[in-house]
């Protein structure tokens, strides 16, 4: 396929298949463009990557696929539903889940209820009458499932500012699942991760898609991406100049260009 | 139509009051990060500095008991100029000492501290000044010319003109030594980057206390030059603090230009308003003067909402520590075997104190929902517990409802309240929030609680007292029989099924909920939490709470009246249930109980000592050690005590349930059950 092509879509699954597809996305914070005209869809059961240099507009993206930013021209719909001026938190439970860079956990919940917050119906009327109803919570079935898939259960009664960095990454990508989302967006879960935990954090996420969860997986770390994803997208400057397998992308001349020639300053500096 | 625009220029004195007042919180603001609602309550303290030395040659001091007053001067007094000149020097003093103790620990601290010290502040002065002088209105003889200029076909007196004109040349001067001086751009680069500026070798610590040296001494030069136009007592005085965050917000903290004509502007318009009152005869006749800050402050959050961020500081994000109730069922029950059985016990007087502390409690209660679960400051919890209790009377009177249903209904009324109150929580937080609520509790005294159609004038309302099935719950019987146990029983009852519901709600979803959004409102939209309707939601809950507690305390007392529940009292409230542990059950039990001016501590010691009259003052100075030295409250060393103690009695009993009069947090005997170390609480960057 055309690596240049930034439209292009990834090579499996059609438009019908799509958890997610985005066209002409455009952010501008005043004269500067983080994203220019970007367009790719996410198939249903796939783990795509997203790679780039700092500064490229990752997070800018997350942040403008869940609402967070507001996109100045561009359409992204989601499981079939435009997501235009929905607030933020009807798409996450629409079941459109992310995590962030700088982690963002519930410091004054243990880890057990970051999950749980994420899993519980979000109805207040209703938690107002469980406050009445005088039963102790079981723990829900999808935070069993959240921990599990984590591997967090021995640290599910501590608090997160107890954890070690990488733990509390994972709680933040517990936190997201714990929702049964169908699409994780996942914003650089391995930056301060060490290899071995970076290797760990990969296997998981390949299992993800069995659960019926789709990732969009976004990070500094070509080893973890390339060594993940079915299909990864490249982001430079805002544009998408590159998407393909993990060996097209590894084989790309202008990927290597932009992006690989400079990759070990980025890893190695990541600022997770 | 002259005499309209006279009512415009008479108003330019205040107004001229409270822009230079704006003025410094703005440079309290730029410079050290704190928005400081001791800043009325200092020009007020200094006012009174003056007024003795003019009149009777002593100098006074912020202290009680001990003689606060030392002669420097004859006993005639000293001169106006030698006056206002020690008075200046004074300011500049108590402005550093009050920096150094209490703001500078407080740079990196969570906003909840630092509104809570400098209300600390604010209450102590008050109370201070109000035992050392009494309520007893003030006036001064002339400083500036105060002669009838003849202008535009109007005869004005000169003296608001001057000081209109000194605060425009003030600000104009504040702008250009901020804009163009050395001084003045090392203040704005420390504000933007602490680090970077003590890179570059200049200590943000003392930019700060300079700054906060010259807001004081401006402070004081306002509050003398106002005396003689107006008179100094010490609510009013401090409460200008109220259109000077007006001001202030109107200039977001930045531009001194604005702030200048904000504050002119609501002077004038308030000098306006008593004109308007005359014309337009249904305007309301009280209050409005005092109202018409909270509009401005209102609107000014609507607009400029997404503008009033925070100042980039470094700061923790340690927030006070919720407690963990360990079986709140047990330790209700316990609590109301312990009340029913004190109840039994104690004398009448004591009876009276038990009731108090409790009923206090329930509206500490509704604190511990707002701000401690949900982390928004409100300032107006005692407005909406007297909303409802002056409800209770009117539904009584007009509908023939009475207990249960016409306590819940008043509740209800306050619920509406604080749904409204809560609005600008949703599109602010932190101390713009405070600052609204303030307003919001101001403009209640104002327009409600001194609107005699609503609360019965000085008299005050009746109260009925509650009947249930043909039982008399009062706490009056006939003859002699007062502080009748049946209604300690009916409190008891009543306050621990809250507490019980305070506590259950914070181990459930809807504790979750609150505690995520307190935690970190971007992460809990991410999950699904609709940020801004729990808010409201929460508001609206810990009003009925409140709002149940004014009802209580509107039948203890038998008759309800405004001085109940003025703004003071709201940011009492706060007060005192942030000393005791603002995110816990048991935090407002101890503040109800060891707190409160008729909780069962403060008769005790009352008896002893004839301490009540000193409680404002021991709450707002022991708010300020709170802040600065422990925010997570007394009891939360007191609840591993508790727990301690709990478990020794439990052993030695073999029996299952506690009865400390609340839920002790669990102890920390096992990781899982730990509280959270605020020692690992990482550094991080508010104000996203």
């Amino acid at each position: 396929m055309s690596a240049s092509a930034p439209a292009a879509a990834p090579r499996t699954g059609d438009a019908g298949d799509a958890v997610l597809s985005v066209e002409g996305l455009t952010v501008k914070y005043g004269n500067v463009v983080a994203l220019n005209d970007i367009s790719f869809q996410i198939p249903r059961g796939s783990v795509t990557g997203l790679i780039g240099p700092n500064g490229a507009g990752k997070t800018t993206l997350i942040d403008a696929l869940t609402n967070y930013t507001r996109a100045s021209a561009g359409s992204v719909v989601f499981e079939r539903e435009p997501t235009q001026s929905v607030r933020a938190h009807k798409l996450a439970r629409r079941g459109l889940m992310r995590t962030f860079q700088s982690v963002e956990l519930f410091d004054d919940l243990t880890v057990e209820e970051n999950l749980a917050v994420a899993a519980q119906p979000p109805s207040l009327l209703g938690a107002l009458g469980s406050v009445f109803a005088g039963r102790t919570e079981t723990r829900h079935e999808d935070v069993e499932w959240a921990l599990t898939v984590t591997e967090l259960h021995e640290v599910s009664g501590r608090y997160p500012t107890e954890l070690s960095h990488g733990q509390r990454k994972l709680v933040g990508v517990g936190r997201a699942l714990a929702r049964r989302p169908s699409l994780l967006l996942l914003d650089e879960p391995a930056a301060g991760l060490d290899t071995a935990e970076t290797l760990a954090l990969g296997h998981r996420l390949r299992t993800l898609p069995d659960h019926g969860v789709t990732v969009l997986l976004i990070d500094h770390d070509m080893g973890l991406v390339l060594g993940t994803c079915d299909h990864v997208m490249v982001l430079d400057f805002g544009n998408l100049i590159a998407s393909g397998t993990p060996a097209e992308i590894r084989a790309d001349p202008r990927v290597v260009n932009a992006y690989l020639g400079s990759s070990h300053h980025t890893e190695e500096g990541g600022d997770g | 139509m002259s005499s309209y625009i006279l009512f415009l220029l008479l108003g330019l004195g205040s107004g001229a009051v409270y822009a230079v007042l704006g003025l410094g919180l703005v440079l309290k603001y730029r410079s050290a990060g704190v928005v400081d609602f001791g800043h009325g309550a200092v020009a007020m303290f200094c006012a009174y500095v003056y007024i003795e030395l003019r009149s009777s040659g002593e100098l006074q001091f912020p202290w009680i008991i001990i003689p606060h007053q030392v002669r420097i001067a004859s006993a005639g007094g000293l001169g106006t100029v030698p006056c206002i000149l020690i008075t200046l020097v004074y300011s500049a003093v108590l402005g550093l000492l009050f920096y150094v103790a209490v703001y500078r620990p407080l740079r990196a601290a969570p906003a909840l501290a630092r509104v809570g010290a400098s209300i600390g502040v604010l209450l102590a002065l008050q109370t201070v000044a109000l035992l050392n002088y009494s309520t007893f209105a003030v006036s001064s003889p002339p400083i500036l010319p105060d002669t009838t200029l003849h202008f535009a076909g109007l005869f004005v007196p000169s003296a608001q003109l001057y000081l209109a004109g000194l605060t425009v040349v003030l600000g104009l001067v504040l702008a250009a030594v901020y804009r163009y001086t050395r001084f003045g751009v090392i203040t704005r680069a420390a504000v933007e980057n602490e680090r970077g500026a003590a890179l570059l070798g200049h200590s943000a610590t003392r930019i700060a206390a300079y700054n906060w040296v010259l807001a004081t001494v401006l402070a004081a030069a306002a509050g003398i030059l106002i005396l003689p136009i107006t008179t100094l007592n010490p609510g009013t005085y401090t409460l200008f603090i109220v259109p000077a965050l007006g001001a202030a917000l109107l200039g977001r903290f930045s531009s001194f230009g604005a702030v200048v004509f904000g504050g002119l502007a609501i002077g004038a318009i308030q000098s306006e308003t008593v004109k308007l009152q005359t014309v337009w005869t249904w305007l309301p006749q009280t209050g409005l003067q005092d109202g018409l800050p909270f509009i401005i402050i209102m609107l000014t959050i609507i607009v400029l909402a997404r503008r009033l961020s925070a100042r980039g500081a470094i700061s923790d994000v340690h927030n006070p520590m919720v407690g963990r109730p360990s079986r709140p069922a047990a330790s209700a029950g316990g609590a109301v075997v312990v009340g029913i059985v004190a109840l039994l016990v104690l004398s009448a007087q004591y009876r009276a104190a038990l009731d108090s502390s409790l009923i206090t409690a329930c509206i500490c209660f509704s604190v511990v929902i707002i701000t401690g679960y949900v982390g928004q400051i409100s300032l107006a919890q005692n407005g909406m517990a007297g909303v409802s209790a002056f409800m209770l009377t009117h539904i009584a009177s007009s509908l023939g409802i009475g207990f249960p249903f016409g306590l819940i209904l008043a509740a209800l009324c306050a619920v509406v309240l604080g749904v409204a109150v809560g609005l600008p929580a949703v599109r602010v937080r932190g101390v713009n929030l405070a600052v609204a609520t303030l307003a919001v509790a101001t403009a209640l005294d104002a327009l409600l609680f001194n609107n005699t159609s609503f609360s019965g004038g000085y008299t005050g309302r009746n109260v009925k007292a509650p009947h249930l099935l043909g039982l008399n719950l009062g706490p009056v019987g006939s003859g002699q029989n007062t502080q009748r146990i049946a209604f300690g029983i009916l409190v008891v009852l009543i306050v621990a099924a809250i507490g019980l519901f305070v506590a259950r709600l914070r181990l459930g979803r809807l504790g979750r909920t609150f505690l995520a959004v307190r935690s970190n409102e971007r992460a809990a939209a991410s999950v699904g939490i609709d940020v801004a309707r729990t808010k409201l939601f929460a508001f609206g809950i810990a009003a009925f709470i409140a709002g149940i507690g004014g009802g209580l305390l509107a039948y203890q007392q038998q008759n309800v009246n405004a001085a109940t529940f003025t703004t003071f009292t709201s940011l009492t409230i706060l007060a005192i249930t942030y000393v005791g542990g603002v995110g816990r059950i048991t935090g407002a039990i101890a503040a109800g109980a060891l707190l409160s001016s008729n909780g069962l501590v403060p008769t005790l010691l009352n008896n002893l000592f004839n301490f009540g009259q000193y409680q404002m003052l021991i709450a707002g100075v022991l708010l300020t050690i709170t802040a600065v030295a422990n925010p997570d409250g007394m009891t939360k060393e007191m609840g591993a005590g508790f727990t301690k103690l709990r478990r020794s009695v439990m052993r030695r009993a073999g029996i299952g349930g506690g009865g400390n009069g609340g839920s002790a947090p669990l102890p920390p005997a096992t990781p899982e059950s730990s509280a959270r170390p605020p020692a690992a609480a990482r550094p991080k960057v508010a104000g996203r």
